[in-house]
């Protein structure tokens, strides 16, 4: 990837051309070429055209297993309803002896595998920390640029570390799981700061209210000045809850 | 390329063991390659398009059952798709006869039970690798 | 040969009983041992338990024998269930057998039937698995790895001429269970009291099959609970000679759990089972004596034999402590083994002859009611009619030739096989453990904490045959090319023609039968799985008796509780 000729040139113009098309083969491989750090995706991103508006992204975390892959599974079934077209970045730790990975979130997507309007890929942290990768940002201009009118960002998180999503998502939903008093009480100073939205998935769970309650006065305790933060409970598995989350996330992203 | 090669680990068909594929799985990982994984009863025009989204290098499917049977379709799939260059492979039981049907309908390469670790991560890696080098191939055309 | 010697001799040192001077003795033996073998000499089983050189009387304190080992037929059970065990019960020779359409299906169970097998055992084809009839699946996947069945006609034809009346017959049936409610249909039509039918529904432990065989998933794991216990109710009040609660340890061991692991999973299965059947308001008494338990056998010889030994105490002890039962008849562990197909090898598969009768023997020292023994070519494709008689034939010779039968639990009282047992108790107890804090076994299965040990267990048995340290024959040791394997392997496709046939029948089947009550009877099967006190397989036997297919009641009930979803653990 050394010399420009024109021909390359032209390749990649109409690289760009599909790309903004919406053609699915053409963005994959240009994440792949972001995800490398080659030059060739370096010269993609600077011929994307400037966006119409800021893409609309919408980070998804929380600790492992709670559900973020069946809830955005779930998400996804809402939005294509309401006809909008939806990205989804699946970000998984590398291991950090290999740099290899294993990239699982898929699985609970599956349905959505050969919907035109649904872009999914997964994405492995490659060393970066934070549950991130160091190219999200690129990817998320790449795919805002084909079209997406929502973009869904999924990474692991427990609470402390995780807060590098809200430096690329501009509406941030945290997941828990019922029955984490303690872990919740560690969150203090973690993502509930900055989240806007935070969810309780697995409601069909007995102990669903006590940690509604629990996060709803974790909030009033941060005091009436603060934003307002909706606490909301799902069950991603059925869909219960799903579309009042929906609303929220649009509601905000229309906002912003 | 920075990464080792990304690969689809799959089963399509009826059958759903999967300890074969999950330790396959760990063995590709700690070669440092990225592995999607997925689980069985996958649809085939599925498969397609996930390995078009993940811009995969190699497919490997698992077959312990008869599902191998279905993997010629696939390749037909991958082919008229434009998805040529994705290099399939198959591990599991696979019967001698039947193994160099898939052969000819163009698997790369028939993991039998008992194939090395070793033998397994190279190949796999090789074969990533020439799935770029086609599409790098590509791109210069 | 100065080694072979110096063993020898060491055996007449152990022969102490614990008198004084033993130790010296003893310690003079090691040192002797240390200088053969040197420091490092250290070998673990399966189960990840030490495996010293020898073992001698300070193994095993036979002062507690009544307490831990009693007499065969009486608590805790170490050394058989029956009085007499094999001597006067030999086990029941039972292969699974499923193969082409239900024609052929009868044709190979009438051939081994003359050949001297015994119970009846209907395994059908991953399509019926999977929860569709023959025609919603890809012909090319039909009838290589079980019998089509998807109708009462189907099952009538499997059992054609075959004598449900008097043989116990086990059926590879999950949820919604199907596949009995077909074969009890039939013995209706036949006029068979379903109070004389004796068998059981080996593949009824959802738990086992979520955890470690996606394979029967079809219906989310609450919805499988539910119509599991209502299977298990339906069947203790109408059926009391059948045992609908198969609690299987196979699958996990298959899977890649170490021997305790599995012993360990099965039993936390049952007293999963057990106490959702006690939330239920049934009798502790009467269910646990219907209980009956499906296991692997492995090729790690005396670590099965204490595997089975110790499952028995173990159980017999926790039914006690967790449900309060008192006879003897709901604390026994009875079983069914299979030689596991993990140990085998597709190189030179006649070797696997050797394996499985190693295997075989392992599961009558320890035990066993009823055993399956795999052909030696089960790693490759299903068995062909002659592989399926050296298998049986391989039990009638380590029976009839070899004597196993004639002495009970004859490795009883082995100090080695003693300690081991005492072992093997400790690291099944530990896993029983894990699952309890887990929330117990559902919660630990929901929640993938079972599948990530198996996962565990399973890569590190696959490191030690990669790094040769476990050596497997033929595959990473003595290898030879695979020319001069000598057995030609062909998998036996059913013929195109014949499958063509059956669904034709099926299509006529569909289009001749009264269609209103089919659809009467699947709504009321629907309204069963949303009702709560409802009984989900009462609707399951009316669905089928009304002529509804398999796929057609699967379809209908996953249609009313969704799909199931179990955690993807790699
Ligand atoms: N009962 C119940 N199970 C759920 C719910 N949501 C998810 N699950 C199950 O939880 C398991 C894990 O779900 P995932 O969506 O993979 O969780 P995740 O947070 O994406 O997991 P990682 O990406 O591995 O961190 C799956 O078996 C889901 O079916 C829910 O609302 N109720
Ligand atoms: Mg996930």
């Amino acid at each position: 990837m050394s010399a420009v000729d024109t021909g390359r040139d032209r390749s990649l113009e109409a690289l760009v051309e599909r790309i903004v098309d919406g053609h699915p083969r053409s963005i994959a491989r240009a994440i792949t070429e972001i995800e490398d750090q080659t030059a060739r995706g370096e010269s993609i991103l600077q011929q994307l055209p400037e966006p119409d508006q800021p893409a609309a992204v919408v980070g998804i975390t929380g600790p492992p297993g709670v559900g973020k892959s069946t809830l955005i599974n779930a998400l996804i079934t809402e939005l294509r309803a309401r006809e909008l077209r939806v990205g989804v970045l699946s970000v998984d730790p590398s291991s950090p002896v290999s740099g290899g990975a294993v990239l699982g979130d898929r699985i609970r997507m599956a349905r959505h595998a050969s919907d035109p309007g649904v872009f999914i890929r997964s994405l492995a942290s490659r060393g970066q920390i934070g549950g991130l990768c160091r190219t999200i940002d690129r990817v998320i201009r790449l795919v805002h640029a084909a079209g997406f009118d929502l973009l869904i960002v999924e990474t692991v998180g427990t609470g402390q570390v995780d807060v590098a999503i809200t430096e690329v998502a501009n509406t941030n939903v945290a997941l828990f799981a019922p029955g984490l008093g303690d872990e919740i009480q560690a969150l203090k100073a973690g993502i509930l700061e900055v989240a806007d939205i935070l969810v309780v998935n697995r409601a069909d769970s007995p102990h669903t209210r006590g940690t509604l309650l629990e996060l709803e006065s974790m909030l009033a305790l941060r005091g009436t000045e603060q934003r307002r933060v909706p606490v909301l409970a799902t069950i991603a598995t059925t869909g219960e809850g799903v579309a009042e989350l929906a609303d929220r996330i649009l509601d905000l992203a229309s906002s912003d | 390329m920075n990464h080792r090669g990304k690969v689809l680990l799959t089963k399509i068909g009826l059958d759903a063991h999967d300890r074969g594929s999950r330790i396959v799985a760990t063995y590709l990982r700690d070669a440092g390659m990225e592995v999607i994984y997925t689980g069985p009863w996958q649809q085939i025009p599925d498969v397609v398009n996930l390995a078009d989204q993940e811009d995969v290098d190699v497919i490997g499917i698992s077959s312990l059952a008869t599902d191998h049977a279905l993997v010629p379709g696939l390749i037909q799939a991958l082919r008229e798709a434009g998805l040529g260059h994705i290099r399939v492979v198959v591990g599991g039981i696979v019967p001698n006869a039947e193994a160099d049907e898939l052969i000819q309908a163009g698997v790369a390469r028939i993991f039998h039970p008992g194939a090395s670790r070793e033998s397994i991560v190279q190949e796999v890696e090789a074969l990533a690798a020439e799935a770029r080098t086609t599409i790098e191939q590509d791109h210069q055309a | 040969m100065s080694e072979h010697q110096e063993q020898k001799g060491s055996a007449t040192v152990s022969q102490g009983d614990g008198k004084p001077g033993d130790a010296e003795a003893q310690r003079a033996w090691k040192e002797r041992l240390t200088d053969l073998l040197g420091p490092d000499d250290r070998r673990t089983n399966r189960s990840g338990l030490e495996v010293r050189a020898l073992y001698d009387p300070n193994d095993w304190d036979s002062s507690r024998y009544l307490e831990d080992l009693g007499y065969p037929g009486e608590p805790p059970f170490t050394r058989g269930i029956h009085t007499s065990m094999h001597r006067g019960r030999p086990w029941t020779p039972r292969l699974v057998v499923g193969y082409g359409i239900p024609e052929d299906y009868n044709k190979r169970m009438h051939h081994l039937y003359e050949l001297g097998l015994t119970g009846l055992y209907v395994s059908p084809c991953n399509s019926h698995m999977r929860g569709y009839d023959p025609d919603q699946v890809e012909p090319v996947l039909l009838g290589t790895c079980g019998t089509l069945i998807a109708t009462k006609e189907d099952m009538d034809l499997c059992l054609d001429g075959l004598p449900i009346d008097r043989e116990s017959v086990a059926l590879g049936d999950t949820a919604p269970y199907t596949l009995s409610a077909l074969m009890f249909n039939v013995a209706k039509d036949r006029g068979i009291a379903w109070r004389t039918l004796a068998g059981t529904s080996t593949q009824s432990d959802y738990l086992s099959h979520c955890a470690a065989l996606g394979m029967f998933f079809r219906i989310p794991l609450d919805a499988q609970r539910r119509a599991l216990l209502d299977h298990v109710t339906w069947m203790n009040e109408t059926a009391p000679r059948w045992n609908p609660m198969s609690v299987v340890g196979q699958h996990y061991q298959q899977a890649g759990a170490t021997p305790a692991e599995a012993m360990g999973f099965a039993l936390s299965a049952a007293l999963q089972h057990g106490m959702d059947l006690v939330d239920r308001g049934a009798d502790p008494e009467a269910f646990l004596a219907r209980f009956s338990f499906f296991f692997d056998v492995s090729l790690s010889f005396f670590e099965e034999v204490a595997k089975f030994r110790a499952g028995r105490r173990v159980w017999s002890r926790l039914v006690r402590e967790r449900f309060g039962v008192k006879s003897a008849q709901a604390k026994r562990l009875r079983f069914h083994v299979q030689t596991s197909g993990a140990d085998l090898t597709r190189q030179q598969p006649l070797n696997n002859i050797a394996r499985v009768t190693v295997q075989a023997m392992a599961g009558i020292f320890g035990g066993l009611q009823s055993l399956h023994t795999d052909a030696y070519d089960e790693a490759i494709c299903s068995p062909t009619e002659q592989s399926a008689r050296i298998a049986v034939a391989t039990q009638h010779i380590l029976r009839d030739e070899a004597h196993l039968a004639d002495v009970i639990d004859p490795l009883g009282g082995s100090y080695y096989v003693e300690r081991l047992t005492d072992e093997m108790e400790e690291q099944i107890l530990s896993v029983i453990r894990i699952v309890d804090e887990a929330g117990g076994m559902f919660e630990a299965v929901r929640d993938g904490v079972v599948q990530s040990m198996i996962g565990r267990s399973a890569l590190q048995h696959q490191r030690a045959i990669d790094s040769g340290e476990q050596v497997v024959v033929g595959l990473n040791r003595y290898v030879i090319p695979e020319s001069e394997d000598g057995d030609e392997q062909v998998l036996q496709r059913p013929d195109p023609e014949r499958i063509a046939r059956y669904l034709d029948r099926l299509k006529h089947f569909r289009e001749t039968r009264q269609q209103r009550p089919v659809q009467r009877a699947l709504d009321e099967l629907a309204r069963a799985y949303e009702s709560t006190d409802q009984n989900t397989y009462q609707a399951v036997i009316r669905a089928v008796a009304a002529g509804a297919t398999h796929g057609e009641i699967c379809g209908r009930v996953r249609e009313t509780v969704g799909f199931g979803n179990p955690p993807v653990v790699v």
